[in-house]
């Protein structure tokens, strides 16, 4: 499965690459912002997308919108990542069309295990 | 009535108040002119002895009369002096021929003073004076009843004079009482002046205390410039507005006072939309400007308190956040007179509410990713089956992780006491086992009372309770008390979980036999950061949100905490719901 990471801490970029790959997942690209992460989504073939939700020039979920209203990344796999706990942040990355939501911080193992499941469905 | 008065009771007779002395100066004057026709070469025979001795009577009663107002003497004594002088007149005629005497006119003037005195008694004095007078000449001798006319004259004289003391008597009556009614009236005159006056001043006293309360509620209206004030008829046209109302609205006085209502400044469909919600009668489609003002004034114009959140417009178009405050005015007679408005500009406090949000979130964002980065890569560590960690490593990074996750909760807790305060924290209900609940937290709690020596025992009963709650909020309610009781309570201690279920409440009771809550601390647990006595005495760690927490999300539920605690024995705290 080929994975897009977006994530505008660095560090936590790399966690969710290791993540990535320990669930025995190849990582396309890992950037900072949300600019950057459309124009490899509509350069690169990609399986899931784990964006976050805060960052700089798109958040996570204007994302997410733009890939439902974008024919050819409307069934894109989508995992949400927010450090954003409240109950109005759950909805609104459901109702923007995300597979999934993780919160920060998360386990690693946690994390893991969620990109298995969507790589048995792919 | 004083002065006045006095001078009515001590008013004898015609001539008021002529001193004795002045009254007796007419008979004096008539003895001195009596001795000088004496002494003249007018020849008239006399009886020295007689004369000096009636002119040594009037010299006695007018040092009498000159001495009478310095004594004690009642008034009564004043007619001695008149009657002496009859007895000299007497002497005066004897001593001057008697019945042939010129001198009998000198009669009238006692007659005259004792007539004049009121009281018909001293018309019969000043009678029998006369009588006396004109006969005694004929009694002792001097003269003789030499004809009819003398007989006549002797009988005629003291009748005419008796009659002259009558009429003086009743024209002194007369002029008396005119006298006294004068005097009255005088004296009421007086009293009205005087009344009038006092009212004066009072009058003039209550326009300066007007004055003065007057200013300063001037000064108060004028000073109070952040907040519009505006009174209003029953009828919603404004008749009232304060500066504050100008600077905050643009409209000065004029514009607005009679010119304008209310319901210019507010949003029409703001209030049909509030008086929808709240079921008013205003409700309906209609329009008109009277049904707008009175779906505005509802609330206030039953007597209750209204203050809500309006949206108000400036005279330049611009709309500002109010809140306002409505209240009913009341006339003298208790009737509906109009309404006052005080509105008050929210825009900075909503901006400052915005920036408590933001800055909470803010919070949040910063700090969880980093802690994220820290707990993941600590898992990573920990995890690495290629390099296992030494025990020392695995130890120190066990710590790490630890404090990582105190940070992390502190966080939480924050956040969520700023989503109670910001008023945005609500519970989501569904029907749920409470023993699940209950065990689950035990579960939580287990680790660090294992750790720290603390038993942990729980009496959940063998019938399972279902009731409405926020599972994961009361979860973390029930976990915060437990995670207390083990903190409080030292090594060897035990920490008991209990459910209880009395009438149409459900106990949920933990309690301990740890160090206890000084009793005056009790009331203040709740509060935010407070930490008792025997907290920072005994190192728990803790700052003080976790009761703070529970008692928010209790009461989201209905319910309450009952708190009871003995220094050095333990504490008792029960989540109390509605069944």
């Amino acid at each position: 499965m080929r994975v897009l990471i977006a994530d505008d801490d660095e560090d936590l970029r790399d966690l969710v690459t290791i993540a990535v790959e320990k669930a025995g997942h190849e990582v396309v690209a890992a950037v900072g912002d949300g600019q950057s992460a459309w124009d490899v989504l509509n350069a690169e073939e990609i399986d899931l997308a784990v964006l976050d939700i805060s960052m700089p020039g798109m958040t996570g979920i204007e994302l997410v919108e733009r890939m439902r209203a974008d024919d050819e990344l409307r069934e894109q796999n989508v995992l949400i990542i927010t450090a954003n706990a409240q109950p109005s942040t759950a909805e609104a990355v459901h109702a923007a069309g995300a597979n999934g939501l993780i919160t920060k911080p998360f386990q690693v193992r946690e994390l893991v295990e969620f990109i298995r499941g969507i790589a048995e469905r792919v | 009535m004083s002065a006045s008065g006095i001078a009515v009771r001590r008013s004898t007779g015609a001539f008021g108040s002529w001193s004795p002395l002045l009254k007796q100066l007419a008979t004096v004057i008539a003895f001195l002119l009596a001795n000088a026709v004496v002494l003249s070469p007018v020849v008239v025979q006399a009886d020295v002895a007689a004369v000096v001795t009636a002119d040594l009577l009037v010299l006695a009663a007018t040092g009498f009369a000159a001495v009478l107002p310095g004594t004690r003497l009642p008034a009564g004594w004043e007619l001695a002096i008149p009657i002496v002088s009859f007895v000299a007149v007497a002497l005066l005629r004897i001593g001057t021929g008697g019945q042939a005497s010129p001198f009998g006119a000198l009669l009238v003037l006692p007659l005259v003073w004792i007539a004049s005195e009121p009281g018909f008694r001293n018309v019969v004095i000043a009678a029998a004076g006369v009588i006396v007078t004109t006969s005694l000449p004929f009694v002792l001798g001097v003269s003789d009843i030499a004809s009819a006319a003398d007989a006549v004259r002797l009988v005629f004289t003291p009748v005419i004079l008796t009659i002259a003391a009558v009429l003086i008597n009743q024209i002194a009556r007369v002029v008396n009482r005119r006298l006294a009614q004068l005097q009255e009236s005088n004296a009421e005159r007086d009293a009205l002046v005087e009344s009038l006056e006092q009212a004066n001043r009072e009058a003039g006293k209550r326009e300066r205390q007007t004055v003065r309360a007057n200013r300063l509620l001037d000064e108060v209206w004028t000073a109070i410039k952040g907040h519009a004030i505006i009174g209003t008829d029953v009828t919603g046209l404004i008749t009232v507005w304060n500066p504050g109302a100008e600077s905050l609205l643009g409209y000065s006085s004029k514009q607005a006072i009679g010119r304008m209502r209310i319901t210019d400044l507010h949003r029409g469909e703001e209030i049909r939309e509030e008086s929808r919600l709240s079921g008013g009668q205003a409700a309906s489609e209609r329009v008109s400007a009277e049904a707008v003002f009175d779906g505005l004034v509802e609330t206030a114009s039953n007597g209750l308190r209204d203050v809500r959140d309006w949206t108000y417009r400036r005279r330049d178009g611009t709309e500002f956040p109010a809140q306002v405050s409505i209240a009913q005015r009341l006339d003298e007679r208790s009737e509906p007179a109009g309404y006052i408005f005080v509105a008050t500009d929210e825009t900075s406090a909503r901006e400052i509410e915005r920036l408590k949000d933001e800055f909470a979130g803010l919070i949040s964002h910063e700090l969880r990713t980093p802690l994220s980065s820290i707990l993941g890569y600590v898992e990573l560590l920990r995890d690495d089956e290629d390099e296992p960690l030494s025990r020392m490593q695995a130890k120190y990074l066990g710590v790490v992780d630890r404090n990582a996750r105190r940070l992390l909760r502190l966080v939480g807790d924050l956040l969520f006491t700023a989503q109670v305060d910001s008023g945005r924290f609500s519970v989501e209900t569904a029907p749920t086992s409470l023993r699940g609940v209950l065990r689950a937290s035990l579960e939580t709690a287990r680790p660090h009372a294992e750790a720290t020596g603390v038993i942990l025992r729980s009496e959940l009963g063998d019938e399972d309770v279902t009731i409405s709650v926020d599972a994961t909020r009361l979860g973390q309610a029930v976990d915060n008390i437990l995670s207390n009781a083990v903190k409080f309570t030292p090594r060897g201690g035990t920490v008991g979980l209990e459910l209880d279920l009395t009438g149409d409440e459900v106990r949920i009771v933990v309690a301990d036999t740890g160090f206890g809550i000084a009793e005056d601390e009790l009331h203040r647990l709740a509060e935010r950061f407070f930490r008792a006595t025997t907290a920072t005495q005994n190192a728990v760690q803790g700052v003080g949100l976790g009761l703070t927490i529970t008692k928010a999300i209790v009461t989201a539920h209905g319910g309450r905490i009952d708190i009871s605690s003995v220094l050095g024995e333990g504490t008792s705290m029960a989540i109390v719901l509605p069944r």
